[in-house]
């Protein structure tokens, strides 16, 4: 069913889930099991006729908090684990037809406040290393739900990319005494170009060394290690920034632009890690209007990926875009 | 904003949380239309109906 499988080449655990096979696959409206469970129709996975924010444990998790004991047995050149940890949801609303662009400010805000919680309330898991606080939009990205919605994943382990920023981020620490992502931020904003958006606690930029065409981060001025690091204010900043660049997206073709939305803070091992600095990072598919950008040879066999575009033009391109900025 | 959540044991074992929150600063309406494609969102264009492009190199 589920297990984690160690790759001794890459260093890093896959999580087989074979049961995820027969999860639910584009439901009709009617059928939504993420909508409100409505009198005398069939019940959804929330018992309740409207809700307002809401999250529960996946019905088809990758990671559980009992798991199964795995159906192979392991070496010590291949070991395996229980998948243990937990997958949830979060119902952004009960409004099937709609999505953060669309939500109105507080909304957003009320899910920074959801993520704050979901996140110190998994971190402090015996068994969870990292939570993981995410977003899938978009038939393109692989969504089989298209109730607006968004995951946490809480590992039981630190993920590989998390693993390799954390590595660089305390080696520049090291070496110069300063947060990395400080400096990254500080020098975008004295270079300005890719600057998309900013406001008093956060800044939206198409990082130097973008990946996709209209990649774009979301640093916080702060440092901050996690999402409970920031007070009232500054998550009302964030919730602002992170509803004017849905909103761009949206804007640059006039349809709703699917895109991977992650967050990036420290991991909840019990260790400290003063050097990383919270951020958000999207990841729009599309690298323009009617093409897709495909992780293909060099970006799934190689890690090396190839941007057809320069951050500097799509930076000026998505401040353009409505809301102008 | 404070929050407020009720945890809730389904029967097939999972928890589910229900948040609701007090003094929200300024409780704007949720957009309630069911059809998005003809609805602006908050900028200045409307969102049309989309269909994904197929694979292309």
């Amino acid at each position: 069913m589920s297990e984690l499988r160690w790759n001794p080449v890459l260093e890093e655990w896959v999580i087989t889930a074979t049961h995820r096979q027969d999860r639910t696959f584009f439901p009709p409206p009617e059928y939504c099991p993420l909508c409100p469970t409505k009198p005398g129709a069939f019940p959804t996975e929330v018992p309740a006729e409207d809700y307002d924010l809401v999250v529960f444990e996946n019905k088809f998790p990758s990671l559980r908090p009992n798991p199964p004991e795995p159906s192979v047995e392991g070496t010590d050149l291949l070991p395996v684990r229980p998948a243990a940890g937990v997958c949830e949801v979060v119902l952004y609303s009960s409004n099937h037809n709609t999505e953060l662009a669309r939500m109105p400010l507080s909304k957003i805000e009320k899910l920074v406040y959801v993520w704050a919680d979901r996140f110190e309330e998994l971190g402090q898991r015996p068994e969870v290393e990292y939570v993981f606080l995410f977003e899938n939009k978009g038939k393109e990205i692989g969504v089989t739900l298209t109730h607006p919605h968004g995951q946490i994943y809480a590992y039981p382990f630190i993920p590989p990319i998390l693993q390799r920023e954390l590595t660089g981020c305390k080696k520049h620490f090291v070496a110069h005494g300063e947060c990395l992502l400080c400096r990254i931020l500080r020098d975008e904003l004295a270079d300005g170009r890719r600057i998309v958006a900013q406001n008093d606690s956060f800044v939206a930029l198409l990082p130097f060394y973008a990946r996709y065409p209209y990649e774009v981060h979301l640093f916080a001025r702060p440092h901050h290690n996690a999402i409970t690091d920031f007070n009232p204010a500054e998550r009302r900043h964030l919730a602002e920034l992170l509803h004017t660049i849905v909103n761009k997206y949206n804007n640059l073709w006039g349809f709703s632009l699917p895109y991977i939305m992650v967050t990036h803070q420290r991991p909840t091992d019990g260790q400290d890690y003063p050097y990383y600095h919270f951020h958000i990072e999207f990841y729009p598919p599309y690298r323009t209007q009617d093409k897709l950008k495909y992780l293909a040879g060099s970006e799934a066999g190689a890690g090396a990926y190839i941007n057809d575009t320069h951050a500097e033009e799509k930076a000026q391109i998505l401040r353009d875009a409505a809301p102008k900025t | 904003m404070e929050l407020h959540k009720e945890r809730v044991l389904k029967e097939d074992g999972r928890y589910l949380y229900f948040y609701t929150f007090s003094d929200v600063a300024e409780e704007e309406p949720e957009e309630e239309d069911d059809e998005p494609e003809e609805d602006a969102p908050s900028g200045d264009l409307q969102l049309k109906p989309h269909k994904p492009p197929t694979p292309n190199d």
